[in-house]
């Protein structure tokens, strides 16, 4: 489905008969939540949990089960609730997310699926039409505020160093091809699918499109956004940077190539984690060195260092999380409730500059209540934005299978041998 | 940087090493060339440890055992119990208990007693030939140079093989792990000391090689594939069972390979034995090693109502409370966020879960009726493997011992407990009437050991390791008939 086709079927949703929902598809359009107060949306957020237990009650004798039976009651829960409702991504794995769905579920949307870096069993989603129209809204809007201005339609020219064909399967390439489609902004994709490679995660089995690539490099549309793991503009920049003099010259001058020109407007968008890549430097290098190889301009025509995002935006949420280098970091959609989980205790944390276990919890999802916590530790610290507060992402928490000295024995004959 | 712990060999003989850094140790690894020199020598010291007398053999060990005790009661091995808690995780309080177990390995009475059970015939038959029938004798001899392959934390493990191989004369190498490394030298340390002051202590040391070598290692693959190697003993699982055994299998001096493979504990607890006492005895073995021992319960089987089922885990949560508070669990974040996120799936499923919270003592029983919900879990975590599962048991309730029985069975078989060998120990807490039946059934599924639940952890001097005879692994019998 393209966008276009996604809002006609969202439009026919009969969800939208339910207050609830009917609420929520107000509120997803409306930008100047990024205007409000923190106290604002806090307030707002916790009348949306309460509503949404409500709603998913209504719609799932699961949830109605589920909340008994530990203990929440949907007219007076609180944040430290999600504590108790968040699930670990873990359980999303292959079919996992079946259980969670609403029994009136809306049919003929999409599957996503995580990309397979941490779990040979990726976590699965499904969205509905309606989910997806929310899930365009809604990142265009954070996209957009984080990228400071909004994205003119049909101006500029964006390139995905991705496949298209993950455009059904990973949850980042939808985002932004679905709302680069909404935009009517052209995309290009800057990779392949290798025929005939059936092994292996999907990014190992692509190879470039010169052509797509090229056609970027060259093109005089402005602005121009380049979509990238960040591998991805760490090997182009370091590619550039290894170039003979001879080689840069002619790059620089027949395909006029380097330094990359975006344009006014321009920007580097990075995410998708790091792919399995274990030598990467750390993100400011890697923004250090490509601003060496790709230029951008502001609106005045005045210079600028080439801005850089990354979104964090993992399969099983609607909406990502994002940030600027060097002017913020990750923030979340107005609605979306991001919160930290004591490691030790599980319980929710508020302290500033402190590590904790991110949890999400997005009430604009209408197919499963999407209360989650993946396995990542993020900082939070205060911010004057519309937020309150901003977020860093600090590693991923994960127990290696398999043997483990942690056993006592290597195979028996442990103990002590008793007085007899 | 913190600073590397020094691995270095420990022996009566000169070597050369090269330094390998492995993590946070400096591991200082005999050369090729030195083992096959230290060998050689080693060949001759078998052969005049075993001429000496048996008893003066185990006075030595006792007497190791003596100066270990003295050691303990002058609080002198306070550094060593820090550094163990350091490189094991365990508490302070375990490692504490383990360094006072050592005196009971080194027992005089206790080898004694092992040896007299495991070998056919009067045990000085391991320095001279015995005469067992008119003009019969029988002469055990040293079936090495015997090399000690052991994993894990614990310290005792790699001491009972090392001793018994020692005593009935081998030289022996040991390969510790690297977390115990440090115990073990300790306690062979006290025969050094003993070394310099009698001939029967100086050659027990020189019979004796304690050294640590990495996977790749250019001298274990010469021991494993072409050293004058008599026994290989090798205590853990795959892959490096496999790797180990195809390497040996090479070596033309074709020495045996004996394995200890990993196994795990299973109780068995009926409605009528569901009191204080077996709660008690339960939840010390889940707390003792975190499970981490292959006799730990790592599943239980409750025959009875399943009211009578929640009475009993009540009193097991008690205890678990009053022992594992005494005893903290030295759980790292990712590991609390492995059980904080199963406990979640369980209780999304619905089943009845009991948790404490206290991360220092992260203890959770399930209850589940007829069937395990082990295998699921793992389905979804596939790290929560029996591992790194800690403190966790599942107690499926049943309505008859056949169902029971059935359980443990099936258990060796189960995704949740992948690995494993067999189930090595059963801790019952069955009423008396039922013992003998239940007894004869478990002998038929393959169980090496079936004790009370509240000595499961506790092994006698007389009892066999993993169905076979140790002192036996580690010689051979001479039979000559003088007519």
């Amino acid at each position: 489905m393209n966008s276009s086709e996604i809002f006609e079927a969202a439009s026919k949703s009969k969800l939208l008969k339910d207050p609830y929902i009917e609420k929520i598809w107000s509120l997803i359009g409306d930008k100047t939540l990024f205007e409000k107060s923190p106290d604002y949306l806090r307030s707002l957020r916790k009348n949306l949990l309460r509503e949404a237990l409500e709603y998913f009650s209504r719609h799932s004798q699961y949830y109605r089960e589920l909340f008994e039976r530990i203990g929440i009651n949907p007219k007076n829960a609180e944040l430290e609730d999600l504590a108790k409702l968040a699930i670990p991504s873990d359980i999303l794995r292959g079919e996992g997310h079946k259980q969670f769905l609403i029994e009136d579920v809306e049919e003929n949307g999409e599957y996503f699926m995580s990309s397979g870096t941490t779990s040979t069993n990726p976590v699965k989603i499904y969205r509905s039409p309606l989910d997806l129209a929310i899930m365009i809204k809604a990142n265009t809007q954070i996209f957009e505020y984080v990228y400071g201005e909004e994205l003119e339609v049909g101006k500029g020219l964006a390139l995905f160093m991705a496949a298209p064909e993950l455009r059904y399967r990973l949850n980042f390439v939808a985002f932004v091809h679905l709302a680069l489609d909404a935009k009517k902004i052209p995309l290009l994709y800057g990779m392949n699918l290798r025929e005939g490679v059936t092994e292996g995660k999907p990014w190992q089995k692509l190879e470039p499109n010169q052509e797509n690539i090229l056609k970027f490099l060259r093109s005089k549309e402005e602005p121009k956004l380049l979509f990238t793991a960040p591998a991805g503009v760490y090997l182009l920049a370091k590619k550039f940077e290894t170039l003979s003099s001879i080689r840069k010259f002619i790059y620089k001058y027949f395909a006029r190539a380097i330094p990359v020109n975006l344009g006014k407007g321009g920007v580097i968008v990075t995410g998708g984690g790091t792919k399995g890549f274990t030598d990467l430097p750390p993100y400011d290098k890697i923004v250090e060195l490509s601003r060496k190889y790709f230029l951008a301009y502001k609106k005045s025509g005045e210079r600028r260092e080439v801005p850089f995002m990354d979104v964090l935006g993992m399969t099983e949420t609607l909406t990502a999380m994002i940030d600027k280098f060097g002017e913020m970091d990750k923030i979340p959609h107005p609605l979306s409730e991001v919160f930290l989980l004591n490691p030790k205790t599980f319980e929710i944390m508020d302290e500033e500059n402190a590590d904790g276990i991110v949890g999400i919890f997005n009430p604009f999802t209408t197919s499963w209540f999407e209360a989650f916590y993946p396995g990542d530790i993020m900082r939070q610290h205060s911010s004057d934005r519309y937020y309150g507060k901003e977020f860093i992402y600090v590693r991923r928490l994960s127990v290696e299978e398999g043997w483990s000295l942690q056993r006592a024995c290597g195979g028996t004959l442990e103990e002590l041998m008793r007085e007899s | 940087m913190s600073q590397r712990f020094k691995v270095k060999p420990l022996c009566s003989y000169d070597n050369n090493v090269v330094e390998k850094i492995q993590g946070n140790y400096s591991v200082y690894e005999i050369t090729e060339q030195s083992i096959q020199e230290i060998l050689t020598k080693g060949l001759a010291v078998q052969e005049e440890l075993s001429e000496i007398n048996i008893w003066k053999r185990l006075d030595i060990i006792e007497e190791m055992g003596k100066i270990w005790q003295e050691r303990l009661n002058r609080d002198e091995l306070d550094k060593i119990k820090e550094l163990l808690a350091k490189s094991t995780g365990y508490s302070e309080k375990l490692i504490e208990m383990e360094l006072s177990f050592v005196p009971l390995i080194l027992n005089r009475e206790n080898i004694t007693q092992n040896l007299k059970y495991s070998l056919i015939v009067n045990i000085e038959a391991l320095e001279r030939f015995i005469e067992v029938k008119d003009g019969e004798s029988l002469r055990i001899m040293p079936a090495g140079p015997a090399f000690i392959i052991s994993s894990g934390n614990s310290l005792i493990p790699p001491l009972i093989p090392s001793i018994i191989s020692l005593v009935t004369g081998n030289f022996t190498i040991v390969k510790p792990s690297l977390s115990n490394y440090a115990g073990v030298t300790e306690v062979f340390k006290t025969l050094f000391s003993l070394a310099s002051i009698n001939d029967v202590a100086k050659t027990m040391a020189d019979a004796l090689l304690i050294c640590y070598f990495t996977h790749d290692s250019a001298t274990l693959k010469y021991l494993l594939s072409k050293a004058k190697i008599g026994v290989v003993n090798f205590w853990g699982g795959e892959p490096a069972r496999s790797t180990i055994a195809k390497i040996i299998s090479e070596n033309p001096n074709h020495p045996r390979f004996i394995v200890n493979g990993p196994m795990t504990g299973c109780a068995i607890i009926d409605e009528e034995s569901s009191n204080e006492e077996n709660a008690r005895g339960l939840a010390m073995n889940i707390i003792l090693y975190d499970q981490q021992l292959c006799s730990s319960p790592t599943f239980a089987i409750f025959i009875g109502s399943y009211e009578s089922a929640l009475s009993f885990l009540n009193l097991v949560k008690k205890f678990l409370n009053e022992i594992g508070s005494e005893m903290e669990i030295q759980a790292d974040e990712a590991s609390i966020f492995l059980t904080q996120s199963v406990r979640r799936f369980l209780q999304l499923r619905g089943s009845n879960i009991f948790f404490s919270n206290d991360f220092k003592n992260l203890w959770t029983l399930i209850l589940s009726k007829k069937k395990s919900i082990l295998d699921q879990v793992v389905s979804v975590f596939p790290a929560f493997n029996l591992y790194n599962r800690k403190r966790f048991l599942e107690i499926v309730v049943v309505d008859s011992m056949e169902e029971a029985l059935e359980h443990v069975k099936t258990l060796p078989y189960s995704a949740a407990f992948k690995g494993i060998d067999t189930v090595q120990t059963i801790g019952y807490a069955i009423g008396n009437e039922k013992r003998e039946k239940l007894f004869k059934e478990l002998a038929r599924l393959g169980v090496y050991r079936i004790v009370p639940l509240s000595d499961m952890y506790m092994r006698s001097a007389i009892e066999p390791y993993d169905g076979m005879s140790l002192p036996l692994s580690f010689t051979k019998i001479l039979y000559c008939r003088n007519r």
